[in-house]
């Protein structure tokens, strides 16, 4: 039973009973020490309807083709790298993969500029290191090295935040699938269903590039944002709901016209153009990614709950709003700031968001 | 007694297929479905130089706006039955309806029913391509892959065609539809064929048909021969040549517009030759494409793709990979997730960019076999055979590279656009060097054969095309483009007939306007003609006319118009103004100053074009500066219309505004105007002005700015903080002995 006050509880105990049913009505092949069949594997994440009628909540919006990609990539000795710009899900898809693959996404490394390459490999315990020399014991195994021992699969965050002399430890991991510890004269082989699941960012500054001898041990899938208004519409919601419940705000009606207001002004000052592709706009420095929507529409929902009247509305989501939008205090006010005018004042029914988020420009 | 083989057309699964069943039960005789007359060219299939993708090119003699083709790639299932026969040594007969009475008919109809080609492609999916409908409502994207699943499983094998003649009679029944008089007709003449063939004592015909006729054919008894000749009564028939011409496929491709194409034909190509291996032999074939593109891909790339490609089709429960799967493989391993490559691969491995080949001596029209022995000699075969556009650069100088270019503007005279020119097409005749963009279509061979009627050669044909064009039309600027066109294509014979029709022409033309649009070319040619061996002397003599009409012409012409004309007068006196410099010789240059001098000096004419009458009389030292300040000042006077002013002013500083900074006068009038100016019409004007100093480069404005802040009202300007530039006289003078010999003056 996974503990209530976990804020966020991986993936693998979230969706237990999801993968437990799935596993049972799993009946096609599947690759040595992987816990679900690719098949299921792509259920799970796609979501759908089990013969048993337990109904699979989708986890991914976007095209199953990518996700099918992706699995088939881990079946293969390829690693799989999900690059993309902020906020499309590379992180929420590599920990889903993970857990349906190896029934754990907790053998992860987060990437930093100041990750070392103990970090990848493995690092020592000093104290008996000093005390007894080194031995099996004083060995600190990194999450790759134990996925390594157990055939499961690890994930790298941010591969191209780490140094690239460090990124390189993984060289001999993906290619040779052996990492020797020529201290204790011995080495660690990967088992069957090893792999790794690294997740970049293509959009960053101050990011290293792959060297092109790791590139080749990497398949790649470019996470896409959502193609359409009505897909990203019901990515927020759906992700809104579940957030909503696990900080325990209370169930709201969810203010879907207030998340598709959102999402539309999102979207057009993410594509520089409005929705109906009349008027172009100045696109601010800020990503404005789904996942921003949906943290904006949260906080809004929190505001509304501990501070109004239990509903999210334009007065609420308003500050949140102007602060994912507006992150270079001079250019993107002046987007804004144009954007308000122009699409927000004009349009029917936006009176309100207008007035709200009027009152604090100024 | 006959066997029915109902086919894909253009699937190599199909292809296959047939090859076996013939192999197992060898015919005494072929039928294929084509159009009959295209039989006289068969033969010619087993002709060693002919590499497919071609096809059979079927015109009207007569009318060769009526055309049709029938491609063939290698994989093709007629090709391959064609092979089969001709090396057997058996009959071989095309059943189809002849497209004599297709065109026949099409002209009967007043071109309203359109004759689809014998792969029907304007039916509707199922009938065009029964099998990939199936294979769409069994979802595949791809119906080889279907065929592949279906069909190619090891122990099925000779019964296919039965079944697919089962699968064809079951959806025709079940559609239940009377078929279009169109496919009626065309089902009873291979019926007719059919009999024929049974009736001459073969005993074993094989009959290859698309899928859909299948039925149709199959169950003969069922159909009374005399219904079919009363449907086949009365047709009449033209008389259609028929030839092999080099197709592409690129043209095979469905993308292209080919309705009865496929999706990928390069890809098929290779599911024909190497099926077992056709995944690892593409994902070589990127691995080299990309590399040569210098793009980081080895052969271990091309190993992972081949393997996640299998992959995905095991976990979407295909049997073998088809295209989408190795494009997903191809862009997760090769390309980074980077989609731009894979239009490359896209491109040249799942289209392709094969063209065929026709040897020489299969009949050919003279025209064409003229046009190949040009491209022969002037080593242009590759260009020629190569399907990826291609540029070149000529050196006009050189005689070769001079045949060259008067070939590719001939064949752009009738009308065959294998060459464009890359750069502007202005003062082309002043070049030396010409860059041109090279890239054959195989369509372009009927418009050889089309162009066939006004030649046997190339030059002949755009001769008398130039010549008949030039009878049709009486305009002038026409038959100027055309002069010039014949020019740049070599045609001397049509030169001097042609500027006979022009001074026809310019002696009945009434609006000087167009004589002015004719002029600058002229000039061109008179000039440049030399150049390229041309006696442009007759030009000459046709601008000794014209140049006099126009400055008679132009001062009344200017007369009370409205803006907009006058900006096109603006630009034609501007370029008539250079062509009457460029022509000292021919041209008396006092008409043209005495023309400019009316129109600077009445007020009728447009402001704009007074302006720019009084620069260019300026620029040609007919005014002195004094002169020009007077004009200036008496155009900028306050009591007229502020927005004339301003027009006149953008007429006068058109192009260059050094005028203003190297007069001080000039300045002191343009800032006295502005100063004495009412705020309300300063408003109106300042567009205007900001139009006129908008063209001026970047020093020249800087410079104006300076003085604008420095001078004050009416005073000289003084180039104050500007040094006289101080420099060696000595080494100064050096460069005059070869000034002095470019000028001319030694």
């Amino acid at each position: 039973m996974p503990d209530r006050t976990v804020l966020r509880p991986p993936a693998e105990e979230a969706y237990a009973k999801e993968l437990e049913a799935i596993q049972a009505a799993d009946q096609h092949p599947k690759p040595t020490n992987w816990a679900l069949s690719p098949w299921a594997a792509v259920t799970y994440i796609m979501g759908g309807k089990l013969e048993d009628g337990t109904a699979i909540e989708p986890k991914y919006y976007g095209s199953r083709r990518l996700i099918e990609v992706a699995v088939a990539t881990l079946a293969t000795d390829r690693a799989l790298l999900l690059t993309g710009i902020p906020g499309t899900a590379k992180t929420w898809v590599s920990e889903h993969l993970a857990a349906a693959i190896s029934g754990t996404s907790r053998l992860l490394v987060q990437g930093t500029a100041g990750l070392s390459e103990e970090a990848l490999r493995y690092g020592w315990n000093y104290a008996r290191l000093i005390a007894e020399g080194p031995s099996e014991k004083a060995l600190v195994p990194s999450p790759v090295m134990l996925a390594m021992r157990e055939g499961k699969v690890a994930r790298v965050e941010e591969l191209t935040r780490i140094p690239s002399d460090v990124q390189d430890a993984l060289i001999t991991v993906l290619s040779e699938k052996i990492l020797p510890i020529p201290e204790l004269n011995t080495d660690v082989q990967a088992r069957q269903g090893f792999n790794i699941i690294a997740t970049a960012n293509d959009r960053d500054k101050g990011i290293n590039e792959l060297s092109s001898a790791l590139r080749r041990r990497f398949n790649t899938v470019v996470m896409p944002l959502p193609a359409s208004l009505e897909e990203e519409v019901t990515i927020v919601k759906n992700r809104v709901a579940q957030i909503g419940s696990s900080l325990e705000l209370p169930p709201t009606s969810a203010p879907i016209e207030e998340i598709r207001r959102l999402v539309t002004i999102f979207r057009e000052l993410r594509n520089g153009k409005t929705e109906d592709g009349r008027r172009k706009l100045k696109s601010p420095s800020s990503t404005l990614s789904t996942a921003e929507a949906i943290s904006t529409i949260s906080s809004g929902q929190a505001l509304a709950i501990h501070f109004g009247d239990g509903e999210a509305r334009a007065a609420d989501i308003a500050g949140s709003l102007i602060g994912a939008v507006i992150k270079d205090p001079v250019q993107d006010k002046t987007a804004w700031l144009e954007y308000l005018e122009t699409v927000v004042k004009e349009r029917d029914g936006w009176g309100d968001l207008y007035e709200a988020c009027k009152a604090l420009m100024e | 007694m006959y066997n029915i083989y109902g086919i894909r057309h253009h699937g190599p699964g199909s292809t296959r297929s047939l090859l076996r069943a013939l192999e197992a039960n060898p015919p005494d005789c072929l039928l294929i479905e084509a159009p009959a007359d295209a039989d006289k060219v068969l033969e010619y299939a087993l002709h060693p130089g002919i590499i497919p993708p071609v096809a059979i090119l079927l015109y009207d003699e007569k009318d060769l706006s009526k055309a049709s083709y029938l491609p063939f790639a290698s994989f093709s299932p007629e090709w391959q039955a064609i092979q089969y026969g001709l090396a057997q040594g058996i009959p071989i007969h095309f059943m189809d309806l002849p497209m004599g009475m297709q065109f026949q008919m099409e002209e009967e109809n007043n071109g309203q029913l359109e004759i689809p080609l014998p792969s029907s492609e304007n039916e509707g999916p199922i009938v065009r391509d029964p099998m990939g409908y199936i294979a769409e409502l069994a979802g595949y994207s791809d119906s080889e892959r279907w065929w592949e699943a279906t069909f190619e499983q090891p122990n099925n094998d000779e019964d296919i065609f039965t079944s697919i003649i089962e699968l064809n009679t079951a959806l025709r029944d079940e559609l239940g539809r009377q078929e279009p008089l169109h496919n009626r007709m065309r089902e009873a003449y291979m019926r007719k064929t059919l009999r024929k063939v049974l009736a001459d004592g073969y005993r074993k015909v094989a009959v290859i048909c698309g899928a859909w006729h299948a039925p149709a054919l199959h169950h003969l008894p069922r159909f009374k021969p005399k219904d079919d000749n009363a449907l086949l009564k009365g047709l009449r028939k033209k008389k259609v040549a028929a030839t092999w011409i080099p197709w592409s496929y690129n043209r095979l491709a469905f993308q292209s517009g080919y309705r009865a194409g496929v999706i990928s034909p390069a890809w098929y190509e290779l599911l024909f030759s190497r099926r077992e291996e056709a995944v690892q032999w593409w994902m070589v074939r990127v691995a080299v494409l990309l590399r040569k593109e210098g793009f980081n891909a080895s052969a271990a790339h091309a190993t992972e793709a081949s393997r996640l490609a299998h992959t995905l089709a095991a976990l979407r429960r295909h049997p073998i990979a088809g295209i989408e799967e190795m494009k997903e493989a191809a862009l997760a391993v090769f390309c980074n997730g980077n989609t731009a490559p894979l239009q490359l691969i896209e491109r040249q491995l799942i289209i392709g960019e094969e063209i065929g080949e026709v040897p020489a001596d299969i009949p050919q029209i003279p025209l064409q076999r003229d046009l190949e022995s040009r491209i022969r000699s002037l080593r242009l075969t590759n260009a020629f055979r190569s399907s990826s556009p291609e540029t070149k650069a000529l050196d006009l100088r050189k005689p070769n590279h001079l045949d060259t270019s008067h070939l590719l503007h001939q064949l752009n005279v009738l009308g065959i656009p294998w060459g464009t020119l890359l750069e502007a097409p202005e003062n082309r005749l002043g070049n030396f060097h010409e860059n041109w963009r090279l890239e054959w279509k195989p369509e372009f061979i009927i418009k050889v054969i089309e162009a066939g009627m006004w030649g046997n050669t190339v030059c002949t044909a755009a001769t008398f095309f130039i010549q008949k064009r030039a009878g049709d039309s009486d305009q002038l600027s026409i038959l100027v483009g055309l002069a010039r066109e014949a020019l740049l294509a070599g045609i001397t014979a049509a030169f001097g007939p042609l500027v006979a029709r022009i001074e026809d022409a310019a002696s009945l033309a009434k609006d000087v306007f167009y004589l002015m649009e004719a002029l600058p070319t002229l000039a061109d040619i008179a000039r440049y003609g030399d150049t390229r061996q041309t006696d442009v002397e007759a030009v000459k003599a046709l601008i000794r006319h014209m140049a006099p009409r126009i400055c008679i012409g132009l001062p009344n012409a200017v007369l009370h118009i409205e803006e907009e004309p006058a900006r096109q007068w603006l630009t034609l006196v501007v370029q008539n103004n250079r062509a009457i410099s460029l022509l000292r010789q021919e041209v008396e240059p006092q008409a043209w100053i005495n023309a400019l001098e009316k129109i600077a000096n009445t007020n009728a004419a447009h402001p704009l074009i007074r302006g720019l009458c009084a620069r260019m009389l300026f620029d040609r030292s007919a005014h002195a500066p004094r002169e020009t300040a007077r004009l200036a000042r008496y155009s900028l006077s306050a009591s007229d219309e502020a927005q004339d002013g301003a027009l006149w002013l953008e007429g006068f500083l058109y192009g260059s505004g050094l005028l203003l900074i190297h007069i001080p006068e000039l300045w002191a009038i343009l800032d006295e105007w502005i100063t004495e100016m009412p705020d309300s019409h300063f408003h109106e004007i300042l567009p205007l002005v900001r139009r006129a100093f908008s063209s001026f480069t970047a020093p020249e404005r800087e410079k104006m700015l300076r003085m604008a802040r420095m001078g004050q009202k009416g005073q000289p300007m003084q180039e104050e903080g500007i040094k006289p530039v101080a420099f060696d006289q000595q080494r100064a003078k050096q460069v005059l002995p070869t000034v002095k010999m470019l000028l001319g003056l030694e």
